[in-house]
């Protein structure tokens, strides 16, 4: 098991509820789940208790069957890539240079760059299909690109569990399809683990194994799309009418409109 | 190739702060042995140090502005020197002590400040605390001056403003001392610098441990600064604009950023002393002026560089 949260409930300062609240779940080596819901579900804040970032106030986060807060957070680096939402570098890189920087978990604190190590970020750059980009300065990206380059980098850390927080947001259907077939296609080839954050609920539909469902900070489903994806609970949870139709054995929603 | 060159303006400008003086080269032996060698060293060091610290401040803070004084610091250091005089304590070490002491004490109440909110260190509430704290501490030096009729305010004052008029080896080594182990804290950092110019969640999750290292990043710029500070005063501009000089000639990984800043720093700061010291002789100009008049039109060719 890569990762399990144990009713873990978590609430930020000053906050009248809870931002998770008795959230249990798994995360199973060499699968990809989806984490979906409104926004201010609590996806993110899940996310971040799954990767150490903030501490339960009730429950437990393991990781390799090891508490979350016992690792050490370069041994986690070599563990789980992760890329978040919103970054922006306050000085300016080269492509090559921002992806190497995904190796640094792997290095002693005084040990240079070996072969292995570009070895390494170029195999990164070639799957998350950013070779052309490696000597351009990261200010002149487009967010597609730029969104290439961090998954690059995660890629580099050679990670066993790749997280993404709403990696699509901001790209257009190319963009949004490859970054989704590059997390699948590492699942699939590479053996590693995915936990996507996102909106697109049609498209983690088609692309995860298992999905998540998020609503007021505690879990509204998780399992197989076939079995989350209904009617009453889309209606349920995004308070909208919806329709779902099945596209090739997935299950895909159409929101409604007010009057048809 | 940079390296070499960087080492070679180095040496010629350590030799040329040694050799020249308002009496032109060629100076006795006691005057190298016992003034201008420890003067020059002195100076190197400090520019050295507060390049370094602006540089590793910038990562930090995340902003291009940072400066070593920034948190606080020179509103802390004034108050105090103007403190130490106006209770009338006296003595050669007084003014440094007092300056050391204030600088690391505003620093100190800036970071309670920022850690006041939620436990952990929001540096960008520490950016705001440094600013508020120094501004307070400004505002008691020019009430202290404003009812002190103490002629010795005004030496303090002058004193602040920075120079190496009190070097000596003595002040070297002290400052050496206090110097060292920041600096080590600073290189060993150099890497994990890099990783904080992302931010602090890509940070962490590229391996960091955010919170110890900002809280060892402060630490030893605090200290390294206020030795700085009692040392030599205040000289500003260093800090701030060499490292941005090193970043456009050759880029933001700080394993080159900082032993190149600390180069250049040193450099600038020799030659910024000699200057102050011989353009006008016998009357010696505050050295912080001439670091900006110096380093200004160099700071101009190299954007313009950067732009074509």
């Amino acid at each position: 098991m890569i990762a399990r949260a144990d009713h873990v409930t978590f609430a930020y300062p000053n906050a009248a509820a809870p931002a998770v609240n008795d959230v249990s779940f798994t995360l199973a080596a060499g699968s990809m789940t989806a984490l979906v819901g409104p926004n201010g579900g609590g996806k993110t804040t899940l996310l971040r208790l799954l990767l150490g970032r903030l501490t339960p106030d009730r429950g437990e986060v393991t990781l390799w069957d090891r508490p979350a807060s016992a690792w050490a957070r370069r041994e986690l680096a070599r563990r789980i890539g992760v890329v978040v939402q919103r970054e922006e570098p306050v000085f300016p890189l080269k492509v090559r240079d921002a992806v190497a920087l995904g190796r640094y978990a792997h290095l002693g604190r005084w040990q240079s760059f070996g072969r292995g190590d570009w070895d390494a970020v170029d195999r990164a750059l070639a799957e998350a299909d950013a070779v052309a980009l490696k000597d351009r300065w990261t200010q002149t990206l487009s967010g597609g690109e730029w969104q290439r380059v961090r998954l690059a980098r995660a890629l580099a850390q050679d990670p066993a569990l790749l997280v993404l927080d709403e990696p699509t947001a901001n790209l257009d259907v190319r963009h949004e399809m490859e970054v989704f077939e590059l997390v699948a296609e590492q699942v699939r080839s590479a053996g590693r683990a995915a936990l996507v954050v996102t909106h697109h609920v049609n498209l983690a539909a088609r692309f995860a194994d298992h999905l998540v469902v998020m609503r007021d900070g505690a879990i509204a489903a998780q399992g197989t799309p076939t079995a989350v994806l209904t009617k009453e609970l889309l209606e349920d949870v995004f308070d909208w009418p919806v329709d779902v139709t099945t596209w090739h054995d997935t299950p895909q929603f159409i929101p409604m409109r007010k009057s048809p | 190739m940079k390296w070499v060159w960087l080492g070679v303006i180095a040496v010629v400008a350590l030799a040329l702060a040694v050799l020249a003086g308002p009496a032109g080269l060629w100076p006795n032996a006691t005057i190298v042995r016992d003034l201008r060698l420890p003067r020059a060293l002195l100076a190197f060091a400090v520019g050295g140090g507060l390049a370094v610290t602006g540089a590793a401040l910038q990562a930090l803070i995340r902003n291009p502005l940072a400066d070593p004084y920034l948190l606080g610091l020179s509103g802390g250091a004034g108050l105090g020197a103007v403190l130490a005089i106006t209770l009338g304590v006296t003595g050669t070490w007084v003014l440094p002590v007092a300056a050391a002491v204030g600088a690391m004490a505003a620093v100190w109440l800036a970071y309670r400040l920022a850690v006041a909110a939620s436990g952990l260190l929001d540096t960008r509430i520490l950016l705001l605390a440094g600013v508020v704290v120094s501004a307070f501490a400004t505002a008691i030096v020019g009430a202290l001056l404003a009812v002190s009729p103490m002629a010795e305010l005004r030496s303090a004052f002058l004193w602040m403003l920075g120079g190496f008029d009190a070097s000596s080896w003595r002040a070297l080594a002290v400052f050496g001392l206090y110097a060292v182990l920041p600096m080590l804290v600073l290189f060993a950092s150099a890497r994990d610098l890099d990783l904080l110019s992302l931010g602090e969640e890509p940070a962490l999750f590229l391996g960091a441990e955010i919170e110890p290292l900002k809280r060892r990043l402060i630490l030893a710029a605090t200290v390294l600064t206020a030795a700085a500070v009692a040392v030599a005063g205040m000289i500003g501009f260093v800090g701030l604009v060499v490292p941005h000089a090193i970043r456009i000639v050759s880029g933001h990984a700080h394993r080159t950023l900082l032993p190149a800043s600390f180069l250049l720093g040193g450099t600038l700061l020799v030659l910024a002393d000699l200057i102050a010291r011989t353009v006008v002789a016998p009357i010696a100009l505050p050295v912080g002026v001439v670091t900006a008049l110096v380093g200004v039109p160099v700071f101009a060719v190299l954007i313009r560089r950067q732009a074509t």
